[in-house]
């Protein structure tokens, strides 16, 4: 291999590898934040990899425990603690350990140190304990998941079904100004949210729709039927149209030959568009805020959580709840991309 | 009652491209009718109407002597080839053949049954539950034979199917078309712009030159029998050569005259050349139909001999006669640096033409 090749090599993999830290790094960052307990926030320098157990030493000093927690900055156990509440450990190991225990279990572990020698012992901590936590303090939290949930698919229907039927008329009939549209259907997208969002909710006022999915769903899809039909209509007219000729002379009708040769071949441009739609509903907030603030989705109620709380574990758990759903839908439709057709490439 | 027929055809795209410039043409039961012509001169424009994919611009298409210009694609009974071939890639080779048997609404079992036969018949029951994507240019070319035999069609269309294959598989391939349409007994128009393909293929053959069509006959005829310089162009390989002469009569004689050589044209062209006396006309001679002779009695000029192309069972000479190319064949065998003069007669058929028409003098 030559020198010029190696650094050309070179140069791409770090390129690759900026690309791919830039990408992972922040969301490493949140997952493992997600499932920090309180303790280990405040803990300096921060670690990355979040602790998943404690260990602990226990005092009975003065008729009262003195409750140690292992550092590894200051190598020794520091002190957190004394009380001879149990009720009150209990609450401590909870919201600043995320160690979840009941006052009989710890009566039972705690007292042995009641001999005179300090006690030392590991204790588990629940990794999904922020998780529980914002369900349980974000009032609410599971009707905004449906909500978006409801909200998201609406939009991927509205979007689709009425941004590929423009886009298939503009890849396959030929009229005055199409060239023009298309363009115009970008102009569409570059409006800010916000500016459809105000006016909207006069519309949806009027039609009793504020504070209704479908209400919402319509104002995101305003935007994405433009994103879809200039999408698909590039889609469609990379389909051959023999293909369709061929369906044609082979005894199907218009309507039987674009539901049984074009729309299949469109599906993996149709799934992409409708990964747009769907994050386009399910990562908005400020729509919702306006729209919808009485019925709020779940990217509107981690908006107003993060906004509100100081606890950041508990922020980036809600960040979390709301990334995953979009990738796991990413990661299936792409893997059922690739297995379709025989990998067909397109 | 004519199978097929097409009159006064015209199509015209976008108000001023003449694609098709009103063409007749009748198309008989069961036969192998080849559209042959240059690319652009309207082959395919003609198939896609008689399939139902072009709108008609003026006359008419009559099928079983039923005029079908408004009839939807799918209810003309006719299956078609595509250049592309067009199979689905979305579909298996089973599911692209049982398509239409499904539109049918025909039974499973069936369609089953069906579609097994014809891919048995066209070679690809191997591969029967493939993607298109996983097979090879000559198999995906016999799944679209198959999926066209399947719905066993009263009009077989063929848009240029062997184009897209090599030369082996091409030759191979259209002895494999001729055996399904002889199995069928299907009429089939196939389009190509290869005359060889077409000569083998055909029983008749339609040479069409810019949207008209120049000459209809077998492949003798068209070869032998060439109606203009352009088909006589067109058909054979190395092409008809074609030399400015002048008329001449001496004595109730007539006559061919050029600065290289006067040559005595056959009795059966006196009553058509008498009007171009002292007129320039084109002789058309096939290649194999020159001689060449070792005694200067008998040529007729000298041929300035720039290249010889051996072929094996004969050679093709390349020379100059008055400063433009001509190309001979013979079944003699040359030593590969033969050059310089050669003699050279007319011997067997020849063509003249009017120069302007372009169309044969007899
Ligand atoms: N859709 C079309 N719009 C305009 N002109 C066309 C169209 N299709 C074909 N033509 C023109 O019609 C002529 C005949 O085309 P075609 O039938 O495809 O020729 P062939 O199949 O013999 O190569 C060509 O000059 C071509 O440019
Ligand atoms: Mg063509």
């Amino acid at each position: 291999m030559n020198q010029k090749s190696l650094i050309a090599k070179t140069v791409f993999y770090l390129f690759i590898a900026t690309m791919i830290i830039a990408i992972l790094v922040p969301f490493f960052l949140f997952l493992s934040t997600s499932v920090y307990s309180e303790y280990e926030v405040y803990e300096f320098p921060r670690k990355f990899i979040p602790r998943t157990s404690f260990d602990l030493k226990i005092d009975w000093v003065d008729d009262k425990y003195d409750f140690s927690v292992f550092s590894r900055e200051m190598d020794d156990y520091e002190l957190l603690i004394q009380t001879d509440n149990l009720d009150k450990l209990r609450r401590f190991l909870k919201r600043n350990l995320s160690v979840q225990k009941t006052n009989e279990e710890i009566n039972r572990d705690f007292s042995v140190s009641k001999n005179g020698e300090p006690l030392y012992l590991t204790y588990k901590k629940d990794l999904l304990y922020n998780y529980k936590t914002f369900f349980s303090i974000t009032n609410k939290a599971g009707k905004a998941v449906a909500n978006s949930v409801i909200a998201a698919g609406w939009t991927i229907l509205i979007s689709l079904s009425f941004g590929s039927l423009a886009g298939y008329a503009i890849a396959r009939y030929k009229f005055k100004g199409r060239e023009q549209l298309s363009l115009i259907l970008l102009v569409v997208r570059m409006f800010p949210a916000v500016a459809v969002a105000i006016p909207m909710l006069v519309y949806l006022l009027k039609m009793n729709f504020d504070n209704t999915m479908i209400g919402l769903a319509i104002v995101y899809s305003v935007g994405n039927i433009a994103l879809t039909a200039w999408i698909t209509s590039s889609i469609f007219s990379g389909i051959n149209v023999e293909l369709e000729e061929a369906s044609y002379v082979f005894g199907a009708t218009k309507l039987q030959t674009f539901t049984k040769i074009t729309l299949p071949l469109a599906v993996p441009g149709l799934i992409a568009c409708s990964m747009y739609a769907f994050l386009a509903a399910w990562n908005d907030s400020i729509t919702a805020l306006i729209l919808s603030n009485n019925n709020p989705t779940l990217s509107l109620v981690i908006y107003k959580a993060i906004g509100s709380s100081s606890a950041i574990q508990l922020s980036a758990a809600g960040a979390v709840i709301l990334i995953m759903p979009a990738l796991v839908f990413t990661f299936i439709i792409k893997n059922y991309i690739n297995q379709m057709w025989g990998e067909v490439k397109l | 009652m004519e199978f097929l027929e097409l009159k006064n055809l015209t199509k015209i795209y976008q108000k001023d491209i003449v694609a098709i410039d009103n063409i007749n043409l009748t198309i008989h039961d069961g036969e192998f009718l080849v559209l042959l012509g240059p690319s652009g001169c309207g082959k395919t424009t003609t198939m896609r109407m008689i399939a139902g994919l072009e709108e008609v611009t003026k006359g008419d298409i009559i099928l079983e002597g039923k005029r079908i210009n408004d009839l939807r694609p799918k209810d003309r009974g006719v299956s078609m080839i595509f250049q592309s071939y067009a199979i689905w890639p979305h579909m298996t080779v089973f599911e692209n053949i049982a398509y239409a048997l499904k539109l049918k609404k025909m039974d499973k079992a069936v369609i089953k049954e069906k579609v097994l036969e014809v891919a048995k018949k066209a070679s690809i029951i191997d591969y029967i539950n493939r993607y298109p994507t996983q097979l090879s240019g000559g198999q995906r070319q016999r799944v679209a034979v198959a999926r066209a035999m399947a719905v066993e069609p009263k009009l077989f269309l063929m848009d240029e199917p062997l184009s897209n294959l090599d030369a082996k598989l091409r030759v191979s391939m259209r002895t494999d078309l001729k055996e399904v349409h002889n199995e069928l007994g299907a009429t089939s128009i196939f389009v190509t712009h290869d005359q060889a393909e077409a000569m083998s293929l055909a029983d008749r053959i339609v040479v069409m030159n810019t949207g008209t069509i120049e000459q209809i006959g077998s492949p003798n005829d068209i070869y032998h029998d060439s109606r203009t310089m352009f088909v006589a162009n067109f058909i054979g390989s190395p092409s008809t050569n074609f030399i400015d002469v002048e008329i001449i009569e001496k004595g109730g004689k007539y006559f061919a005259k050029n600065d290289a050589f006067i040559f005595e044209l056959d009795s059966k062209f006196n009553e058509g050349i008498s009007k171009y006396i002292g007129e320039i006309v084109v002789l058309g001679v096939r290649p194999e139909n020159f001689a060449l002779v070792s005694n200067d009695n008998e040529k007729l000029f000298d041929l300035d001999v720039i290249l010889i192309e051996p072929q094996g069972s004969h050679s093709i000479v390349v020379g100059k006669l008055l400063g433009k190319q001509m190309k001979i064949v013979t079944s003699k065998v040359f030593d590969l640096n033969s050059k310089g003069n050669m003699k050279v007669k007319i011997d067997g058929n020849y063509f003249i033409f009017d120069k302007n028409s372009e169309k044969r003098i007899y």
